[in-house]
C-alpha cells in the first residue's frame, strides 16, 4: 500500500514537470515564431502603391489586392462605432482590393484577450480601443515612419499627439487618435437660459454663482455618479496645484496640503448650500446620469462629452446640451485652457505583415467622410481637424478643445493610485451628500493611506 | 410539521391541515410575490424605452409596447445559429460531465485509495483558483498547437474545456449523494454476485437521480451563461455559443445607451435556460417519490 | 476486494486524468508566477523576475486588498447564515406538503438563471432607486418615513444593499440543492420509522436533520466557492472602479491583471494576481478542511 502511494505521487510528480515543461518550451518556440513573422514583408512596390493613393488617386484600382488584413474591433457591431466602421471597411475592400476580417471583439474581448490572442500568434493586424496601450509593449509598432510618408499628422489636433506620445518612453507614436473627448461640465442650456445664465461660467465665481441662479429658477443645479466622483474634485485640486502634485498627493498620501482642504471646503460649501441633489450619496453609474441628468431633472454633471452619447435615447434629439472646462478657481495655477481630454485609438500590430494596408484603412476612417460619420452617429469628437462638422450637441466642446494648451491627467490625476481611488470615491461622495465636513474628508483620506 | 412525501401526493384537500400549512405559505407567496415583481420590471423593460427605465414611468408604457427592442436584438446577432451551438456545447458538456462524474465522486466518495484524499482536496481547491488564471496558460498551449484553426478540433476543445473546467464543481456536489446512499444496497449486489461496476450503474446511479439532475441544471445554466472561455477560444462566427454572442452586446449597450435592448437581449438568452429547467425541475420534484406514487 | 479495485481505476482514471491534464498545470504555473513581478499573463518565463514573498508582503500591508477579505469574510458569513437558512427553511416548507410546490420552486429558481447584468441593474435602477424606487414607495405607503428615506446604495448601506441582492438570488440556488438533498432520504427511512412510532417532529429531528448533514457540508463547501468568485456583482454596484464598501479579492485581482481604469499609466502585475489566486484558493482549502473536520461523513453507516 505504502509502496504504491509513492509511486503513484511520484508519477504525478513527473507528469507535472513535463506539462510545465512543455509549456515553457511551448513559449519559447511561439515567440520566436512571433519575430520571424515581424520581417516586414512590404516590397517596394508596395509601399509606392501606398503613396501613390496617399496623394489622392481615387479608390478602385486595387493597391491592396491580396492583401488580407485582420482587424480587432473593441466596439460592437449594433454600436452606432460598429455599424460605420463596418460600412466603411467594405468600402475599403472594395476600393483597394484588400481583404478585411472585421472582428467584433467588444471592450472586454480587446482588453482581456488581445495580448493572450497575439502571444499565442493567433493573426491580428490592427486593432482599435481605449487610448494608451503602452502595455502592448513591442506588440505594436511605431507608426512614425507610416505617418510620414503619408503626411497625416498635419491634421489632427497637436495636443491630442503629444498625449499619445507621451505613453511612450521613447516619445514615439505607436497608436492613432479618434473618437475624442473632453472632460469638464455637461449643462443643460434650456435650464440655464430659464434661470438666466447667458454665459458658460470661467471662473469658480460664476460657477457658484450659476449654481445659485439655478437654484433660485427651481433646478438642481448639480449631480454626479460615483464612477465620475473623481472627475470635479480631481480637476478643481489640479487648477490649483497641476495634475503632477495631484497625482503625488494620491500616490505619497498627503492629503495633509492646505490645498486639498480647500478643494474640500470648495466643495463642503456647495454641499452646504444645498447645490447637489438630494440623492447624490447613493448614485451608482449610471443613475445619477441617466435618471437625474438626461430626464431634465438636474442641470449640471462632471464628466466626458460621451456622455451625450450614452444618454442619446432617453434625451432625445432635442435635448439641448452644453459643455464648459472646468471653471478656472482662486489662487489656480492654471486655467480652462488646461483640461482633460482622451481618445480611443487604432494601433498596428508588429504581426502585421502588411502595415501600409493596415494604416490605409485607419487613414480612411479617421479622416475625412468617414471621421465625420463616426463623429455625427456617435456624438463624438471628429478626429481630423478640418471636420467642421461637429455633432451639434458638442459645439461647444469645440473653442475649448481647440485652444487646449496643457493637458490634465484622467481627473487631473486624481485617479493615478487605482489602490486608494475606492477610499476616495467613497469619502468624495459623502463630500458631495454633505455626510462629511472637509476636515473628515481630509483625515479620512490620511487615515486610508496609512500602510 | 414533517410530512412523508407519501402522503401529501395522496392526501386530497383537508383544511385542518392546509391551515397548518399558512404560514409555510405566506413565506412562500411573499417571496414569489417579490420575484414576480422582478421578472415583471424585467420583462416591461424590455417592452418599454430607455426613457422610461430611467424615469420610472416603466410601467406606464406611454408609448404603447415596444418590441422592436427584441426584432433590433434578434436581427443584428446572429441569434439562431448561436442558439444551436450553445445547445450542442451545453447538451455534450452537461452529459459527459455526468459520465466522467459520476463514477468519479462515487469511487472518491466510497474507497480511500492511494492519492484519494490529496485528490479531494486539490479538487476542492482548485474551484478556488480564479478561471481566468486557468484559461489563458490552456489557451496559449492550445492556439499555439494550432487546434483552434479546424472548427471541428475548434468545438471539441470547447466542450473539453467546458467539461473540464467543471468536473471539480461536479465532483465535490455530487459526493454528498453518495454519501446518502446506504452502502447496504452495493453489498447486497455483490453477494448476489453481480460486479461493482454494473451494481453501481444500475443501483447506485439511479438512486442519485436528484442531485444528478440538480448539477446538470447548474451546469447547464453555467455553460449556457459561459463567457470569458469563449471570448478567448472561439475566433469565428459560425462558432459563436449565444453568451458571447449576446452578452459582449449587452456589455456595448451599456455605453451606446440602448438599456431596452440590454433588457431584451437578457430575455432572449434567459428564455431557453428557464424553458429547459421547468421541463428538468420536474424530475426534481418527481425524483424518487414519482416511482414511490406510481 | 480485487473487483472493487478494478472499478476504482476505472472510474478515478477518467476524472482524474481529464483534471490534472487541464487545472492543475494552469494551476502551478499560477503558483509559481505568484512568487515573480510578471506584466502580463502571457508572458515567457524569462521577463519572469523573481520577487520572492513581496508579492504576498505587499499584498497584506495593503488596506484595499484588507477591505477586500473583510468584505469576503462578511458575505461569507453573514450571508451564509442569511442564505443557507433561508434557503433551508424554503426547501423545508416546500417538502412539508405545500401545494404547487413545483411552481414555487421553479419560481424562486428563476432569479438564478437571469444574466447577472440585468438582475444587477434591475436591482439598482428599480429597487433600490432612491426617488421612485420600490422599497422607497412600498416604505412610504406604509408611513414608514424613517425606513423610505434611505439611501440604500449610498456609503453606509451600500453593501448591504449588495448582499441582500446577490443572496436573493443565491438562495434559490440552494433551496435546489436542499431539495434535491431532502428527496434523496429515501421513504424507506421515514417508512421504517413509522414502524417504530417515531411522529413528525422526531423523523425531522433524527432522520432529516443528520442526513442533511452531507448536504450541509457540501452547501458551505458550494457557498464559498461561490463567494470567493464573487465579481460580477461587486463590479455592477461599483462600475468603473472599485469601492472600499463592495470591493472584493477577485476585483482586486481583476484590476492587476488587466489594469484599473481610468489610471494613465498602466500598472498591470500578473504576479501579484496570481497571489491573490493562490490566497483564494488557500482560503478554499481552509473551508474544505475545516468543514471536513467539523463535519464527519463517516457516521453515516448503517
Amino acid at each position: 500500500m505504502k509502496k504504491s502511494k509513492k509511486w503513484t505521487s511520484l508519477a504525478i510528480c513527473g507528469a507535472l514537470v513535463t506539462t510545465i515543461l512543455a509549456g515553457c518550451g511551448g513559449s519559447s518556440s511561439g515567440d520566436q515564431a512571433g519575430t520571424a513573422g515581424t520581417t516586414p514583408a512590404a516590397g517596394s512596390g508596395e509601399t509606392t502603391a501606398a503613396t501613390t493613393q496617399a496623394a489622392g488617386t481615387s479608390g478602385g484600382t486595387g493597391e491592396f489586392a491580396g492583401v488580407k488584413l485582420v482587424y480587432w474591433s473593441n466596439w460592437e457591431s449594433t454600436e452606432p462605432q460598429g455599424m460605420v466602421i463596418t460600412e466603411a471597411v467594405r468600402e475599403f475592400e472594395a476600393e483597394t482590393g484588400a481583404e478585411v476580417d472585421l472582428q467584433f471583439k467588444g471592450r472586454k474581448g480587446i482588453k482581456e484577450g488581445l495580448i493572450p490572442a497575439l502571444d499565442a500568434d493567433q493573426q491580428v493586424d490592427l486593432f482599435d480601443g481605449a487610448g494608451n496601450k503602452s502595455n502592448y509593449g513591442d506588440r505594436i509598432i511605431s507608426l512614425e515612419e507610416l505617418m510620414k510618408e503619408r503626411d497625416y499628422e498635419k491634421d489632427t489636433n497637436p495636443a491630442l499627439m503629444t498625449l499619445n506620445r507621451s505613453y511612450y518612453s521613447d516619445g514615439q507614436l505607436y497608436e492613432i487618435p479618434y473618437q475624442m473627448k473632453a472632460n469638464g461640465y455637461l449643462y443643460n442650456k434650456d435650464m440655464f437660459d430659464k434661470a438666466g445664465i447667458d454665459k458658460a461660467p470661467v471662473s469658480w465665481a460664476d460657477f457658484v454663482d450659476a449654481c445659485q441662479k439655478l437654484k433660485d429658477a427651481g433646478y438642481i443645479p448639480l449631480t454626479t455618479d460615483d464612477a465620475y466622483a473623481m472627475q470635479a474634485f480631481g480637476q478643481h485640486l489640479a487648477r490649483l496645484i497641476g495634475d503632477e502634485e495631484v497625482k503625488k498627493v494620491v500616490n505619497e498620501g498627503l492629503w495633509d496640503r492646505e490645498e486639498v482642504l480647500a478643494a474640500a471646503k470648495s466643495f463642503e460649501d456647495l454641499a452646504s448650500k444645498g447645490y447637489f441633489s438630494p440623492q447624490v450619496g447613493a448614485n451608482v453609474w449610471p443613475t445619477g446620469q441617466n435618471t437625474e441628468l438626461a430626464t431634465g431633472r438636474v442641470a449640471m454633471y462632471c464628466a466626458g462629452t460621451y456622455v451625450v452619447n450614452e444618454t442619446k435615447t432617453i434625451t432625445g434629439p432635442d435635448f439641448r446640451w452644453g459643455f464648459f472646462a472646468y471653471p478656472e478657481v482662486d489662487n489656480g495655477i492654471n486655467g480652462q485652457e488646461a483640461l482633460v481630454i482622451g481618445n480611443q485609438s487604432f494601433a498596428i500590430t508588429k504581426k502585421c505583415a502588411n502595415p501600409e494596408a493596415a494604416f490605409a484603412l485607419i487613414e480612411k476612417l479617421t479622416r475625412g467622410s468617414w471621421d465625420v460619420r463616426l463623429a455625427q452617429e456617435s456624438l463624438a469628437l471628429p478626429a481630423d481637424m478640418n471636420n467642421e462638422s461637429w455633432p451639434e450637441q458638442l459645439q461647444e466642446a469645440k473653442p475649448y478643445m481647440e485652444n487646449c494648451t496643457e493637458l490634465f491627467a484622467t481627473s487631473g490625476g486624481l485617479e493615478n493610485n487605482p489602490d486608494i481611488t475606492p477610499a476616495l470615491k467613497e469619502n468624495l461622495m459623502k463630500l458631495y451628500a454633505g455626510t462629511c465636513t472637509a476636515e473628515e474628508f481630509v483625515s479620512n483620506m490620511l487615515a486610508a493611506s496609512k500602510n | 410539521m414533517w410530512k412523508k412525501n407519501k402522503e401529501q401526493s395522496v392526501n386530497p384537500f383537508n383544511l385542518k391541515k392546509e391551515l397548518a400549512l399558512a404560514p409555510g405559505y405566506l413565506v412562500l407567496m411573499t417571496w414569489v410575490g417579490f420575484t414576480a415583481i422582478i421578472l415583471i420590471w424585467v420583462i416591461a423593460a424590455s417592452l418599454s424605452t430607455t426613457g422610461d427605465i430611467f424615469r420610472g414611468t416603466i410601467f406606464e408604457f406611454s408609448s404603447g409596447l415596444h418590441f422592436e427592442n427584441y426584432s433590433r436584438v434578434w436581427v443584428a446577432s446572429n441569434v439562431s445559429v448561436y442558439f444551436m451551438n450553445s445547445l450542442l456545447y451545453a447538451v455534450v458538456s452537461c452529459a459527459l460531465l455526468i459520465l466522467v462524474c459520476a463514477p468519479y465522486s462515487y469511487v472518491l466518495q466510497r474507497f480511500k485509495f492511494p492519492g484519494s484524499g490529496a485528490i479531494k482536496t486539490m479538487l476542492a481547491a482548485t474551484t478556488g483558483v480564479p478561471v481566468i488564471m486557468v484559461i489563458i496558460p490552456l489557451y496559449m498551449i492550445i492556439a499555439r498547437a494550432g487546434l483552434l484553426r479546424d472548427e471541428i478540433s475548434n468545438r471539441i476543445v470547447l466542450i473539453a474545456l467546458f467539461v473540464a473546467t467543471k468536473i471539480p464543481y461536479t465532483t465535490i456536489f455530487l459526493m454528498a449523494y453518495f454519501e446518502n446512499i446506504s452502502r447496504s444496497y452495493e453489498e447486497a449486489a455483490a453477494i448476489d454476485g453481480c460486479h461493482p461496476i454494473k451494481a453501481f450503474w444500475k443501483i447506485v446511479f439511479p438512486m442519485a437521480q436528484g442531485g444528478l439532475i440538480t448539477v446538470t441544471i447548474f451546469n447547464f445554466v453555467n455553460v449556457w451563461n459561459e463567457y470569458f472561455l469563449s471570448l478567448l477560444f472561439v475566433n469565428s462566427e459560425k462558432l459563436r455559443p449565444v453568451a458571447l454572442g449576446l452578452f459582449s452586446m449587452i456589455n456595448g449597450m451599456q455605453y451606446s445607451g440602448d438599456w431596452c435592448g440590454l433588457f431584451a437581449a437578457v430575455i432572449i438568452v434567459f428564455l431557453p435556460t428557464f424553458i429547459l429547467y421547468i421541463a428538468l425541475s420536474k424530475y426534481i420534484v418527481g425524483g424518487l417519490t414519482g416511482g414511490v406514487k406510481g | 476486494m480485487k473487483r472493487n479495485r478494478s472499478m476504482v481505476v476505472a472510474f478515478a482514471l477518467p476524472g482524474t486524468l481529464l483534471f490534472l491534464v487541464t487545472m492543475v498545470y494552469p494551476i502551478v504555473r499560477t503558483v509559481f508566477m505568484s512568487f515573480f513581478s510578471i506584466q502580463e499573463i502571457t508572458d515567457s518565463v524569462d521577463k519572469w523576475k523573481f520577487n520572492g514573498i513581496e508579492n504576498y508582503v505587499s499584498l497584506m500591508k495593503n488596506s484595499l486588498y484588507q477591505a477586500s477579505w473583510i468584505n469576503l469574510a462578511k458575505i461569507f458569513l453573514i450571508g451564509g447564515v442569511i442564505t443557507l437558512g433561508i434557503s433551508l427553511l424554503l426547501a423545508v416548507i416546500l417538502k412539508n406538503g405545500v401545494r404547487g410546490r413545483g411552481f414555487f420552486q421553479a419560481a424562486i429558481y428563476l432569479p438564478n438563471v437571469i444574466s447577472a447584468v440585468a438582475m444587477a441593474t434591475m436591482w439598482i435602477q428599480y429597487i433600490f432607486n432612491p426617488s421612485y424606487g420600490f422599497l422607497t414607495k412600498f416604505f412610504s405607503a406604509l408611513h414608514l418615513d424613517s425606513l423610505a428615506g434611505i439611501q440604500w446604495l449610498g456609503g453606509d448601506f451600500k453593501f448591504w444593499a449588495l448582499l441582500i441582492s446577490y443572496c436573493f438570488g443565491m438562495i434559490g440556488h440552494f433551496m435546489l440543492i436542499w431539495v434535491s438533498g431532502i428527496e434523496r432520504i429515501g421513504i424507506d427511512y421515514y417508512e421504517a420509522a413509522a414502524i417504530d412510532g417515531a411522529n413528525k417532529v422526531k423523523q425531522f429531528l433524527y432522520i432529516t436533520l443528520p442526513l442533511l448533514k452531507g448536504i450541509f457540508r457540501t452547501n458551505i463547501i458550494m457557498w464559498s466557492i461561490s463567494v470567493s468568485g464573487f465579481f460580477i456583482w461587486s463590479k455592477l454596484f461599483s462600475p468603473i472602479s472599485a469601492d472600499t464598501s463592495t470591493v472584493v479579492p477577485m476585483v482586486y485581482m481583476y484590476d492587476k491583471l488587466f489594469g484599473a481604469e481610468n489610471v494613465d499609466e498602466i500598472r498591470r502585475d500578473a504576479g501579484i494576481a496570481a497571489a491573490v489566486g493562490v490566497m483564494l484558493c488557500l482560503f478554499i482549502v481552509f473551508i474544505f478542511t475545516v468543514v471536513n473536520r467539523l463535519i464527519k461523513d463517516d457516521d453515516l453507516e448503517f
